[in-house]
């Protein structure tokens, strides 16, 4: 498609159509000037010792330089490798989880001979992701709680001891793990669903003709023509590995000591820090995880740009 | 949608982006942005008619905490400035930040600098608050500008609030003491004859506990405890010097005002070994340290509270009667005291003002039960005056805690008439920590703070509700609270003790 | 993926999956219906459930002593629930409409090949995924320099465009618009506003529709935004009520060590644990019946005008 090294190599003109792709790119390049790159100036406050003087702009500039004092923190606590394990190992499995188990769904979903249900199918699924964290925590609660759940209450009913759920740590990272795919499983399904709806018929109908199985088509032509989608997916999610999602982590285990060892991650143990930080400690924590996930996303890319140059990201 | 209509749209938005852009740019302090509320913001009508020439009454803004908002907030306020602008001349905006956002929210405005007269606080974010440079210095302004107010709060109680030695903030003077009580449904100290005079320490509870237990059967636990609350009052002995992290401290009747490693102390070892004693044989329910909320109706609970109480309890928790005993206190502490506060902001251009309105909150008794009730005739009624009231609804937001005082408070109807003054007496009779008046400065010691209570919430809520063996967990915790730093904060606690009190 | 309704050739009736296969897929897929519908039946079950029953029996599937105490306290609350539900609504259509044109429009721009821009673009639209200037200095910019606070639109713009949704985007066009296509127009002298509205956007609904939805969802679901932002509690967004009054629990719960009996005052005004189950299903219900209008867009192929060859 592009002849990307040739490109590079010739200076071409500017044409028209490139002020007038610069102008139609003008809204949403003023919106991350005012939204994402103006705020950045607060990176700095990470390596400042901050105090009040007056408005925010000159407690900012005038706050005293303390270099990477802010940053101790971060590695001086004797848990950050139990948290990083936990972190990049539920991540990892939730990366390829995430993309292996919509991309089969949505595969299947579209071949399903009643399309209404598939609708309703794809409606019901999508529901979790509108339960905020907090309403899913209660919702495990009432599941999982000892003496008012409805699973102990299961069990008691059939004669066995209840179980102390909260404290038991081995059966939580099948949960956790649970809790994340259900809960973005609808939404994961419908990237890969518009995919494959933009995928012309013809491509199938040729295949058929040549006698080819439904297997052989999803082989053949679904998935490479999905690849490009799917190495996007994956790549940014590469790029976030060290970020978790604070409700599942921390609100559904609800804060539960026995559960520190297999449900702490990054995310949870610098909130645990920070609880009476300054802020110029909270800005370092960010800074050091977006430096992070630059470097990961980077990684990827580079990965990716060697394996198979046209898919990568840039 | 046709060409020319998306055309117009996309248009539309950019210039709707580039308006806001410029509009905002201007002037940092501009108020005029539209509302797209039905019902218009009360702050911007007050201001709207305050500017409009009403003389020169300014407007405080006051952050406090509190719950849901409702509909007639704003009238309720409304007649409060009234009053208040005839006589002195001041008017109040209150914000609310509710309980759950309180941290977040209160952080960000004063990190961001934005403007606000008066801001309530509390030990878990005073020192770190007033190290930042974000509340005016009051020490000689109350004296000066409020002598009503300085000299109704005891010196006591002001020196709860010095850090550095100077006063940075107004303190509710209330049940600033504390006594702790404990507290039994009375129908179990009958069936059961506990005899609560001869109860004075934990382990004297144990009988009681076992012979509830016996009775009630097996899944009843006569000690129910939660997460967050453990066994409440279990560090009464040792000062926290409002560090707020239990393993160091400094025993209240410590002459020598020596910081020790707390867990490590036999008397709460001991404690300690009893309630994982209890824990072990049923006493405590075994979803303690992951429960939240506390059930309805508790057999036993430990509470921080005054003479009176227990009818409050009685109606909330639908008991029919409770019998409740001091157990310790009633002592002054640093914590105890900055327990409610509430400052000023060292920008604000009202700093008197503010001031001389604390101080009518804290003496005038018709302003402190429209702040602490609501709306005349809406929330309540005066059965006595401004001494009796009674509550007419339940949607006001505002706790009376995080107001003012509780001495010119009226009494709801039902409670004793003379409960404030039984207050007062305990108070009178506290006695005081051996480090009254010392705050711990942590501004060169954050790494180590940050460290060490993330390991304490490693281990709190199993250790206080009696899940782990402290024999086997204390040693641990201790260890791992030195490797993140606890012998720092331990020698820099002692030096700045002797520093003080030298 | 053609519908039942909708086999128009004998081809496609021939490439269908086995009967035996399609019973299969119903069954898993009922399996995982039911996995996600059973926990939003439990949140209703406890919004129909008295209270007196959850604290001495527990929780259930099927409510045991049913009770409409929850839904007699929204309706109480009516006011404050319809204007919430109203900011919800507002910001959710605003919101998805401007961000799919400010994303759809990068999208576009970054997919042309030979735009002489492209990789400074590139980069700004892709630094912002990685690096993020904090919450504080965030809040400063939109609240003191953009005069943002206490209006809808710090719950609107800030939320308009995500990097993410601006390289699916540019995935999409990439691979779904033909370079030839573009390229005759440009020769028959149109400008590339006119490609891009009358020749790109109308074949390239599912993206649309894709985005549209993200960030539909995005909107409805976000309740930080709120907090942070808004002082005046009648501009809060549904989802940031039922936050703020779970938190409002959490936190007292929390703290109630410190607070004597003031804890238990205010624990008894606040909404009990059915009402705030109610408020929960309250956000979820339009959810499930606005959702199948969108679904068309991606289960019936709307591959209109797709260029063959």
């Amino acid at each position: 498609m592009d002849t990307k090294s040739g490109r590079k190599r010739l200076r071409t003109r500017w044409r028209t159509q490139d002020t007038e792709l610069t102008l139609l790119a003008l809204p949403t390049t003023v919106w991350y000037i005012l939204f994402c790159f103006l705020p950045m100036f607060g990176l700095v406050i990470a390596f400042k010792d901050f105090k009040i003087h007056g408005g925010f702009l000159s407690n900012v500039i005038h706050s005293e330089w303390t270099g990477f004092k802010n940053f101790e923190f971060l590695f001086k606590s004797n848990d950050a490798w139990v948290v990083i394990r936990n972190t990049l190992g539920y991540n990892m499995i939730f990366i390829v989880l995430g993309i292996a188990i919509p991309v089969i769904l949505a595969l299947m979903i579209g071949q399903l001979h009643s399309g209404k249900a598939g609708k309703i199918y794809q409606t019901m699924m999508f529901l979790p992701y509108f339960l905020s964290w907090v309403v899913v925590s209660a919702i495990v609660w009432s599941f999982l709680s000892f003496d008012k759940g409805i699973v102990n209450q299961f069990l008691t009913g059939l004669g066995a001891d209840p179980v102390n759920w909260y404290m038991e740590p081995k059966y939580w990272p099948y949960f956790l793990i649970f809790m994340n795919v259900w809960k973005g499983l609808g939404y994961g399904m419908v990237v890969y669903l518009a995919t494959i709806t933009g995928i012309d018929s013809t491509y199938y109908e040729a295949a058929v003709i040549d006698g080819a199985s439904k297997w052989q088509q999803a082989r053949f032509i679904t998935l490479p023509l999905m690849k490009l989608v799917i190495v996007m997916m994956f790549i940014l999610a590469v790029g976030r590995i060290f970020y978790t999602d604070f409700g599942l982590f921390f609100q559904v285990p609800r804060d539960s000591n026995s559960l520190f060892t297999v449900a702490t991650t990054i995310d949870v143990l610098v909130y645990k820090q920070l609880k009476t930080a300054t802020v110029g400690m909270a800005s370092a924590s960010a800074f050091v995880q977006s430096v992070m996930g630059c470097l990961t996303i980077l990684l990827a890319n580079w990965v990716v740009r060697r394996v198979d140059p046209d898919s990568a990201m840039m | 949608m046709t060409k020319t209509k998306k055309k117009w749209l996309a248009m539309g938005a950019a210039a709707a982006l580039l308006t806001t852009a410029l509009a905002g740019c201007g002037d940092s302090n501009s108020k005029s942005e539209p509302s797209s509320s039905p019902s218009n913001s009360g702050t911007q009508t007050a201001e709207a008619s305050q500017s409009a020439g009403s003389g020169e009454v300014p407007t405080l803004v006051w952050w406090t905490i509190g719950g849901q908002v409702p509909a007639n907030f704003d009238k309720a306020i409304a007649a409060m400035n009234e009053y208040t602008a005839e006589k002195i001349g001041v008017k109040i905006d209150i914000k609310v930040a509710s309980w759950g956002d309180w941290d977040t929210k209160i952080n960000t405005i004063v990190n961001t600098g934005e403007p606000f007269d008066i801001m309530f606080t509390n030990n878990s974010k005073y020192n770190q608050q007033v190290n930042m440079g974000a509340f005016a210095d009051l020490t000689d302004l109350v004296q000066s500008e409020t002598p009503d107010l300085y000299n109704f709060v005891p010196q006591k109680v002001w020196d709860g609030t010095k850090i550095g030695g100077k006063i940075y903030s107004v303190p509710t003077y209330k049940d600033s003491s504390l006594t702790q009580y404990w507290v039994f449904d009375d129908k179990y100290v009958q069936k059961y004859g506990i005899d609560t005079a001869g109860i004075k320490t934990l382990g004297d509870l144990d009988k009681a506990f076992r012979d509830m237990k016996a009775g009630e059967g097996k899944s009843f636990y006569p000690l129910s405890l939660t997460q967050g609350d453990g066994f409440n009052g279990f560090f009464n002995g040792y000062d926290d010097m409002t560090l707020g992290l239990p393993p160091i401290g400094v025993k209240v009747d410590d002459a020598s005002r020596k910081a020790v490693s707390v867990l490590e102390q036999p008397d709460v070892m001991n404690d300690l070994k009893q309630l994982h004693q209890w824990y072990k044989d049923g006493i405590v329910n075994p979803d303690a340290p992951t429960k939240t909320e506390a059930n309805k109706a508790r057999p036993f609970f430990a509470a921080q509270a005054f003479p009176g109480a227990e009818a409050s309890w009685q109606i909330t928790e639908g008991v029919e009667k409770y019998t409740m005993f001091q157990i310790f206190g009633p002592i002054y502490t640093t914590s105890t005291i900055q327990g409610s506060l509430n400052a000023i902001s060292a920008n604000s251009k009202y700093k008197n003002e503010a001031l001389k309105y604390l101080q009518l909150v804290n003496t005038d008794p018709k302003l402190r039960n429209m702040l602490a009730f609501g709306e005349l005739g809406v929330d309540y009624n005066n059965v006595d005056g401004e001494k009796v009231i009674e509550r007419i609804s339940d949607t006001w937001p505002l706790a009376a805690y995080t107001q003012g005082t509780f001495f010119n408070l009226a009494v709801t109807k039902g409670a004793p008439v003379d409960q404030w003054d039984q207050v007062r007496k305990l108070n009178d009779q506290a006695t005081s920590s051996a480090i009254l008046g010392f705050a711990l400065d942590i501004s060169e010691l954050g790494t180590e703070v940050a460290n060490t209570k993330a390991v304490w919430d490693k281990y709190r809520y199993e250790l206080l509700t009696g899940a782990s063996d402290p024999e086997k967990m204390v040693p641990r915790i201790v260890t791992e609270l030195k490797a993140a730093g606890l012998d720092k904060l331990m020698t820099a606690a002692q030096e700045q003790i002797d520093t003080y009190f030298q | 993926m053609k519908t039942a309704a909708r086999y128009e050739t004998g081809l496609d009736k021939f490439n269908r999956i086995g009967t035996v296969t399609n019973w299969g897929f119903h069954l898993v897929f009922i399996l995982l219906a039911l996995l996600c519908l059973i926990p939003v039946l439990v949140v209703l079950s406890i919004s129909l459930t008295g209270e007196e029953s959850i604290r001495n029996d527990g929780y259930s599937l099927f409510p045991k002593a049913f009770s409409g105490e929850a839904y007699q306290y929204i309706a109480q609350q009516g006011q404050m629930i319809t204007r919430a539900l109203g900011v919800s609504v507002l910001v959710t259509a605003l919101g998805t409409v401007l961000g799919v044109v400010l994303t759809t429009s990068m999208g576009y721009v970054l997919s042309r090949p030979n735009y002489k821009l492209k990789g400074l673009l590139t980069w700004i639209v892709f630094i912002p995924m990685v690096f993020n200037g904090g919450l504080v200095s965030s809040y400063y910019i939109n609240s003191n320099m953009l005069g943002l606070k206490d209006t809808v639109w710090a719950l609107i713009l800030p939320l308009a465009v995500s990097s993410f949704n601006v390289i699916i985007c540019k995935t999409f066009f990439r691979s779904t618009i033909p370079d030839a296509l573009i390229e005759s127009a440009e020769i028959d002298g149109a400008g590339q506003l006119r490609i891009y509205c009358s020749i790109v956007l109308p074949i390239s609904l599912p993206v649309l529709a894709t985005i549209g939805l993200f960030l539909c969802f995005a909107y409805w679901n976000d309740w930080f935004q709120s907090m942070l932002y808004i002082d005046n509690q009648n501009l809060y967004s549904l989802q940031a009520l039922l936050n703020s009054l779970m938190s409002n629990v959490d936190a007292l719960a929390r703290n109630a060590s410190s607070m004597g009996i003031s804890y238990a005052e205010l624990v008894a005004t606040m909404p009990k644990e059915s009402a705030r189950m109610a408020v929960a299903i309250v956000i979820v219900i339009p959810v499930a019946i606005a959702y199948p209008f969108f679904q068309k867009y991606f289960i019936s192929g709307l591959t209109i005008g797709a260029v063959k060859g």
